[in-house]
């Protein structure tokens, strides 16, 4: 069910973003996404309010998305490009002409279907070249959108696309990586230090382990990132293993114990109010920790693991992790030492026309991992 | 039994790994007797390059400490799919770590998720699936091959996996899968996936749910996305993944290779000096060395949303 006040994910082909309902701009109309909630997720068309007086469009679930290469097949089409020039006149619409096409409110196919009218050229192009041109305006003129949940896969890939360097180039593929590498599980404990990825491998945790278990989220200064585990609008149950841990108390409590205890490992501490499981040294069933220079801290928060425990280490730089890699093996106390880095990249498949799509992310950044000794 | 709960100390049953270097490791079942090859039952003893290991000894040990052979050590590992996919024995080509991954997330699979595998293959997925959606989730995974099914049955239950798992000999494309409305998942690596999408499209559910089809050769990825179109499937992408490995090293260069020269008179430093340890330490750094082979292509993976199906395609 399309939620209101809550965050709910958009997906416009071929631009996606997540928003809480309110009136939102897709493409060049104003749409009031408020018309969708209570109904089901899933797609909708956008439609003019034909008694309203604005312009302002509305939503209405539907389930017969026609596309717009469907509608215009029947056109002839031409063997190659040899009589095409670009000469800026092939398209006999003004921009003057399409907004006001737009102020009598043609949908989007019928605008389309005027443009190819109008267009010298379009019944010579061939029919791939046709079929790329309707795909663009489709793009442009969409009269559906796809209303979704959010999800760990729609959120990583939204930030990525939108700006990599504002989760420090965490690559949907290498988050994938990372779950598998600090074996994720439900039921597990698991400690994140996330420097940069706006609580994005907190919040596909939480995801992954649906309520089972612990994740300790911690931070040295100010507060824990949390953008993308608001985004994901877990249920109370879902939070529950979520606990927020300051290092610098975790330090004061820990170091107390020692003290106490001589040469005994810290017990238990205490920081949330509904007196969490203790997280102490040698405890963790896994680790990751994001950040841009992990060098120091890395081998500090290995201690918390558990022996035989994993750890993930992110950075989008190859160089501190060269130095933390050389550190874990000096004081031998990790095996099975990896540094990695993953290349992807997605294809276009068509019939008579699959490559390799023409642009890809040059790097996803760095993973060294790894499994506890002692 | 150790790869449904973790724990932290070794009981008898228990599939463990037995961690030398990086090029040796062992997944070995903790229990007094073995069978030879003849078939007689005898002590369990595993022979490592480093001598014997007597492995009902391994009862009690501590998880992720040293464990001592007759003539050196290793350490003992808890294990996780990752290390069972480096140790598992191949029966078929694996899938490996970095295609599993994406897999599983592209999929959307978290604890709680229903979903179906053809085929089932050595298992190397099959561990993956069942860590992301124990113990709440459900995997139903299928093979042709009556023999694959049965040892991979007998491994489920030696990892105390059999409650999350039902393995089935099945030939996907002809048969289906015999489920109907049930399904979050579905992936397919077969010859011919495109033959098994319509029972994929009846094992998922009424409300939507993910397939992702793994094939080495881009005519199959072409038929197949032709396949998933027809059915009605959205968002169909195809990517491909592969793993650079680097190694860390200090390298200190020999003289031959310190080139240490300037037109500059002034900054030309090499000859007046670099004398005795100074000079050495020019020629020190620390090298992220990509392997100098790695593998290039392992298959296209291809996802697809199956979309919530509306009051009037239901029945």
């Amino acid at each position: 069910m399309v939620w209101q006040f809550k965050i709910n994910f958009l997906q416009v082909n071929p631009s996606n973003f997540f928003s809480r309902l309110r009136t939102v701009k897709i493409g060049r109309d104003k749409v009031d996404l408020s018309t969708a909630v209570g109904k089901p997720h899933g797609t909708f068309k956008l439609v003019r309010d034909k008694d309203a007086e604005s312009n302002v469009l509305i939503l209405e679930p539907s389930d017969e998305v026609v596309e717009m290469k469907d509608k215009l097949k029947d056109l002839n089409s031409g063997e190659n490009n040899k009589e095409i020039w670009d000469d800026g006149t092939s398209q006999q619409l003004k921009k003057e002409d399409i907004e006001e096409l737009r102020g009598q409110g043609l949908t989007g196919s019928e605008i389309v279907s005027q443009l190819v009218e109008n267009s010298k050229t379009f019944q010579i192009k061939t029919e791939f070249s046709q079929e790329k041109y309707l795909n663009k305006k489709e793009e442009k003129y969409s009269e559906w959108v796809d209303i979704m949940k959010p999800n760990i896969r729609h959120l990583a890939k939204h930030f990525h696309s939108r700006d990599p360097m504002q989760i420090l180039n965490l690559r949907p593929d290498t988050l994938a990586m990372i779950m598998s590498l600090a074996n994720i599980k439900s039921g597990g404990k698991f400690g994140v230090f996330d420097g940069g990825c706006q609580g994005l491998v907190t919040a596909a945790i939480l995801d992954r382990i649906q309520g089972q278990g612990t994740v300790w989220n911690l931070f040295l200064r100010g507060s824990p990132q949390k953008r993308v585990i608001q985004a994901m609008n877990f249920t109370p149950e879902q939070l529950k293993p979520l606990k927020n841990c300051s290092l610098t108390k975790l330090k004061e409590a820990l170091i107390k114990e020692e003290n106490e205890d001589g040469e005994a490992p810290a017990k238990m501490i205490k920081l949330d109010e509904d007196a969490p499981p203790p997280l102490e040294f040698g405890s963790l069933d896994g680790l990751v920790i994001i950040c841009r220079r992990p060098t120091t801290i890395a081998i500090e928060l290995a201690r918390l693991l558990a022996p035989s425990g994993n750890f993930a280490i992110f950075s989008p730089y190859s160089e501190p992790l060269s130095e933390t890699y050389i550190q874990f093996r000096e004081c031998n106390m990790a095996v099975n030492l990896q540094l990695t880095e993953s290349w992807f990249r997605t294809h276009q498949v068509l019939p008579l026309r699959t490559h390799p799509e023409v642009t890809m992310s040059g790097s996803g950044g760095y993973i060294l991992s790894g499994i506890k000794v002692v | 039994m150790s790869f449904a709960k973790t724990r932290t100390i070794v009981q008898e049953g228990d599939t463990v790994i037995i961690y030398v270097n990086p090029q040796a490791m062992y997944a070995l079942q903790v229990k007094p007797l073995t069978a030879t090859k003849k078939g007689d039952m005898v002590e369990n003893i595993f022979q490592t390059a480093y001598g014997a290991l007597k492995v009902q000894e391994l009862v009690g040990k501590k998880f992720g400490h040293k464990v001592q052979f007759s003539r050196g050590w290793g350490y003992l590992l808890h294990p996780t799919p990752e290390l069972w996919t480096l140790n598992l024995k191949h029966r078929t080509q694996i899938l490996y770590t970095r295609d599993i991954s994406l897999i599983v997330m592209q999929l959307d699979l978290k604890a709680g998720s229903i979903v179906v595998e053809s085929g089932t293959g050595s298992g190397s997925l099959s561990h993956a699936i069942l860590r992301a959606i124990a113990p709440t989730g459900h995997l139903y995974t299928f093979d042709f091959h009556q023999q694959r099914v049965e040892i991979v049955t007998q491994e489920f239950s030696d990892h105390g996996l059999e409650e999350f798992v039902t393995a089935k000999q099945r030939d996907a494309c002809k048969d289906g899968f015999d489920l109907e409305d049930a399904a979050d998942a579905v992936f397919l690596d077969l010859p011919n996936p495109w033959l098994a999408i319509p029972h994929a499209v009846k094992s998922l559910k009424k409300s939507g749910g993910r397939i992702c089809t793994f094939s080495p050769c881009i005519e199959q990825t072409q038929k197949t996305c032709e396949g998933l179109l027809a059915e009605g499937f959205k968002y169909i992408e195809t990517m491909e993944c592969l793993q650079r490995e680097y190694q860390v090293k200090n390298i200190t260069l020999p003289d031959v290779d310190d080139y240490n020269f300037s037109f500059s008179i002034s900054s030309n430093t090499s000859e007046t000096n670099g004398e005795g340890n100074q000079k050495k330490d020019d020629r020190k750094f620390r090298a992220v060395l990509p392997a100098l082979q790695m593998a290039g292509h392992t298959g296209y993976l291809t996802f697809a949303t199956w979309p919530r199906q509306s009051e009037k395609f239901q029945t």
